[in-house]
């Protein structure tokens, strides 16, 4: 099969086209008759190629996308990764790997229906998951593991009774001139 | 892939590249490493910064003869592409 005829078997535009056997001839002289297969098991999964810049997609063997399309199938993406074309044979599995480190850490990793820029790129998800581990809370001091310590008991009765003789005497200050008060009213009308 | 490695990409950049590609062009990239390589070094020494990552999305394009590589980066001012493929590399596919 000619050049030509491979680019009109995929049914690339003509721009497309062009930038194929100009920056892509490569991957395309490597395709084999087999291609035929997996670009119409791609058109059935819903992918089409489009652009040149996927045909490197037409050299991946059909048992390969069919392995990785079933894992993506068990994590249930595949309608998500149908607007990556490029990702579905590509970087799948490292796709994966960063949606299941997501889920795992409750971080959101859609934006608007579509993958975050972290999920489609490594660099990216390193620096988020640094940032990440930047953020989270220092491990609890000492003093506070002793405080929430169900067993220090002693502990907490004794700042539980603190805590109680500051309120008491708070609310006393408050209440001394109403006591005055009442205590007055009280003489007055025993006088 | 060693030959990566001497052209500054990290262990894991390499076993993750090799974990996402068909092996079909794998295969073509060892069987032409110095093809490859020579490719790559054009744009390192460049001063194209981000050459790693084109090389990671585009890496099918480094099997192109050599002259015919040069050829599509040459016809532009060196600092404006190192610019303008630093603020977006899909932009190799319109050279």
């Amino acid at each position: 099969m000619t050049l030509e005829e491979k680019l009109g078997k995929i049914g690339l535009s003509e721009i497309e086209r062009e930038r194929a056997i100009r920056l892509f001839a490569p991957a395309l002289s490597m395709l084999d008759d087999s291609f035929i297969e997996v670009l119409s098991y791609l058109k059935e999964i819903g992918i089409e190629i489009k652009y040149a810049r996927d045909i490197k997609l037409l050299t991946v063997p059909m048992n390969e996308i069919q392995k990785k399309y079933n894992l993506l199938k068990d994590i249930s993406e595949i309608e998500l990764l149908q607007k990556e074309p490029k990702t579905i044979a590509m970087n799948v599995i490292s796709i994966i790997k960063r949606i299941q480190y997501c889920i795992q850490n409750n971080i959101e990793y859609k934006v608007d229906g579509k993958y975050a820029d972290f999920i489609l790129n490594e660099g990216l998800f390193n620096e988020m998951v640094a940032q990440k581990k930047n953020i989270e809370p220092e491990p609890l001091s000492m003093s506070a593991t002793i405080d929430s310590d169900p067993n220090n008991e002693l502990t907490s009765i004794l700042q539980e009774k603190d805590n109680l003789a500051k309120l008491r005497e708070e609310l006393e200050k408050f209440s001394m001139p109403m006591l005055d008060e009442l205590e007055a009213n009280l003489g007055g009308r025993a006088a | 892939m060693k030959f990566l490695e001497s052209l500054d990409f990290s262990k894991e950049i390499i076993a993750d590249f090799l974990e996402n590609s068909p092996k079909k062009l794998i295969d073509a990239i060892k069987d032409n490493k110095k093809l490859v390589s020579a490719n790559i070094s054009y744009l390192k020494e460049l001063g194209i910064t981000n050459y790693q990552d084109i090389f990671l999305e585009y890496y099918d394009m480094f099997l192109i003869d050599h002259s015919n590589f040069v050829e599509i980066f040459s016809k532009y001012e060196p600092e404006d592409l190192i610019e303008k493929l630093q603020k977006n590399i899909r932009i190799v596919e319109y050279l």
